[in-house]
């Protein structure tokens, strides 16, 4: 049968025919793959299973034009847009403007035992360590994952040396510079050596405030055995934004990695991640919060797949959704034939502050070993009415009151950030939320 | 002075208070005792302005002034205060910026100067001493894995450090030990004063005995069936209710 086309399709195919990056012949088989791949599945819509609650086709209306890098900001302008916490945070910090990254806004030296590529250096290079770049650990790509590998602009790429222990966190600041809607597409990659330890702090952000942005995002992480990373991502999108983001994590022996995403709002959010445990004893942390209103919509899908012996999975989101806000969590543990031990659980509350707000949760378990314990839960509730009175019948009024709950409800997903600058930026950010909801 | 008058309160359509009667001079310590179900609770949260009761007639004034349509935070920024007979956990909200956030929005309420951190926290840990409201507890999310005696103390503090004119006790004794008890009644009667009424709500007339009151009230089946002063609280433990208990008569 033939495709129908919507416009935003038809405009993504045409981007695809010429890539913006040029790169070894690996890399452009790979792109040609993906063009094809990308021609061939169009949009995701309903009736693709994983994009059940998140119909892009339907959703996005209209393609936004390609940022076209302007002058870059200044480091004032920058900080500006950065606010307060973010501008003064200690982080070496990586810029990449409207997608491309910019040497003179980052820092040069992180570290001697780190090395730093610009995305389009690097594959000009064809350094080895870039090999995996695109492959998406080998798994099929989805239409998304195959429009970022034609279309992305630039990115960067970092790897660690053995053991390499940064003096500070990493701050990759994305910064949209366009004064009109644009959409962009960049990648990460992280080649992570074997006991080596990083925090990627990763935030977006608007020079031009109140600009949308259509903007798909890979991340790939290659982790080498006993490392740890963690890494904290913070979106704060218009209602007529769409953000798309992939994380794609190989966990070696022993790892440990964290991801924490916050979602502020925004037009339509997806964030897909997938781990896949190689390595006996890896442990991932993914959790988050989500903070929407109006008609802003969210989509948190995870696959966590277990490929080894004695793995841990542990996923905590809490939700809170006042308007007509929507938000999906999506959650699949596979467990591999062999991967005995494996522990799971997964979690994901939603807190529905209005009648006309949504919560979609699907959680999965595909597990083909026996010595397996997994299990996994999803809540949607109200505020309690007698939580709520008590605090009143202790004089606070009304709404603050309810913002006092609606911090307890998330309270104890914000805990799990570490970086406590970060945290307390991102709660200031949230109270600031609950006092308008 | 709180007065109750002609009180009638339904809950979905089921009458549950059935015309109260009753005032509480600036100054005096009043107790209400009665079998289980009588409408004590009710009352008490009547008072402080929840919202699950149709109030179908009578009223409730507190220093002459209607406080029906008021929501619960304005009544206690007027001075009405409920201690709770079973105190809510709220995790995830910390004792101490829960005891802050009460302490400054009344203060707000009320034309006062909010008080800064440093001064709170000295007001807060001087009257948690008193009531022997270990500093540890405040750390923790309010009233999480408290037991019920702490609970009960964590009430009084919140009383104490909201300077109401008017306190309810709603059972503050039930699952006291000796000694809390003793602490509890002792924090108390330090609020006692000429400007500051009490009701207080027990089974037990060993409660009275710290908490001396002015006058004791019988409640049975939503109304005021007899009012005396402290020595009624004897007589009752010695005959109980039957006496007032219509089904049994
Ligand atoms: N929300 C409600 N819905 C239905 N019935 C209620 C509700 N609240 C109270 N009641 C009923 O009203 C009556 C009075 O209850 P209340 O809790 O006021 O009694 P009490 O005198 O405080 O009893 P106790 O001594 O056991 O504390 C009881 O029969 C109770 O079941
Ligand atoms: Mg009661």
């Amino acid at each position: 049968m033939e495709l129908v086309r919507t416009p935003a399709e038809s405009g993504l195919i045409d981007l695809c025919q010429t890539p913006s990056i040029e790169g070894p012949s690996w890399f452009t088989a790979r792109q040609d793959q993906a063009r094809d791949e990308f021609i061939s599945l169009g949009l995701p819509h309903r009736r693709v299973e994983e994009w059940k609650y998140t119909d892009l086709k339907s959703g996005l209306k209209s393609l936004y034009p390609k940022a076209s890098s302007q002058t870059p900001p200044s480091t004032t302008a920058l900080n500006e847009a950065l606010g307060a916490t973010l501008a003064t945070l200690e982080a070496h910090r990586l810029v990449l403007v409207d997608g491309v990254f910019n040497a003179d806004l980052s820092d040069d030296a992180i570290g001697s035992d780190v090395e730093l590529l610009p995305l389009t250096d690097g594959l000009k290079d064809a350094s080895p360590w870039l090999e995996g770049l695109g492959d998406n650990l080998g798994q099929d790509r989805d239409a998304i994952q195959a429009l970022n590998l034609v279309t992305m602009q630039g990115g960067v790429a970092l790897r660690l040396a053995e053991k390499a222990k940064l003096d500070k966190p990493v701050h990759i600041i994305f910064a949209n510079t366009n004064m009109k809607a644009s959409s962009f597409a960049s990648r990460l990659y992280f080649d992570i050596g074997a006991a080596a330890k990083v925090e990627i702090i990763e935030t977006h952000i608007s020079l031009n405030q109140d600009v949308s942005l259509q903007a798909n995002i890979v991340t790939e992480l290659m982790i080498g055995d006993w490392a740890q990373v963690s890494h904290v991502k913070f979106t704060k999108d218009t209602s007529d934004s769409v953000h798309l983001a992939n994380v794609s994590g190989k966990l070696g022996k022993e790892t440990d990695y964290k991801f924490f995403q916050f979602t502020l709002n925004g037009g339509i959010t997806r964030n897909q991640i997938y781990m896949r445990y190689e390595g006996d004893e890896a442990k991932a942390d993914i959790s988050g919060v989500a903070l929407l209103n109006g008609m802003s919509h969210a989509d948190m899908t995870l696959v966590m797949d277990h490929d080894a012996v004695g793995c841990e999975s542990r996923e905590l989101f809490k939700t809170v959704l006042d308007g007509t806000a929507q938000a999906v969590f999506q959650g699949k543990v596979i467990v591999q034939p062999g991967a005995q031990k494996t522990d799971g659980e997964m979690m994901s509350k939603a807190l529905l502050l209005s009648e006309h707000a949504e919560f979609d949760s699907k959680p999965e378990l595909e597990i083909y070993a026996d010595d397996v314990l997994c299990g996994h839960g999803a809540t949607t509730g109200q505020i309690d009415d007698e939580l709520l009175f008590y605090l009143k019948a202790r004089g606070i009024e009304d709404a603050q009151a309810r913002a006092l709950l609606i911090q307890a409800f998330v309270g104890e997903a914000f805990e799990l950030v570490e970086n406590e600058q970060v945290r307390e930026m991102m709660i200031d950010h949230a109270v600031a939320w609950y006092n308008q909801a | 002075m709180l007065e109750i008058k002609n009180l009638h309160v339904e809950v979905e359509g089921q009458p549950i208070l059935n015309g109260i009667d009753l005032t509480v001079p600036k100054g005096e310590v009043h107790a209400i005792m009665g079998p289980n179900g009588s409408g004590k609770s009710t009352l008490s949260y009547v008072i402080a302005g929840k919202d699950d009761y149709d109030i179908t007639k009578g009223d409730i004034l507190w220093n002459g002034e209607s406080i029906l349509e008021m929501d619960p935070a304005e009544r206690v920024a007027a001075g009405v205060f409920l201690a709770f007979q079973y105190p809510i956990e709220i995790p995830g909200v910390a004792t101490m910026t829960f005891l802050r956030t009460a302490i400054n929005s009344v203060r707000k309420a009320r034309d006062e100067e909010e008080l800064s951190i440093p001064d709170m926290m000295k007001l807060i840990q001087s009257q948690a001493k008193q009531l022997a409201v270990k500093p540890e507890m405040l750390k923790r999310g309010l009233n999480v894995g408290f037991s019920g005696g702490e609970k009960k103390r964590m009430e009084i503090l919140q009383m104490a450090l909201l300077n109401p004119g008017m306190c309810i006790l709603d059972e503050t004794d039930s699952g006291l030990d000796i000694d809390a008890l003793r602490i509890v009644s002792e924090g108390v009667n330090a609020l006692r004063g000429p400007d500051r009424s009490m009701l207080v709500i027990t089974h037990y007339q060993r409660l009275l005995n710290y908490i001396v009151p002015d006058k004791v009230h019988v409640m049975s089946d939503g109304k005021i069936v007899k009012t005396g002063g402290k020595e009624l609280a004897l007589e009752l433990e010695e005959s109980g209710y039957a006496e007032y208990d219509e089904d049994a008569a």
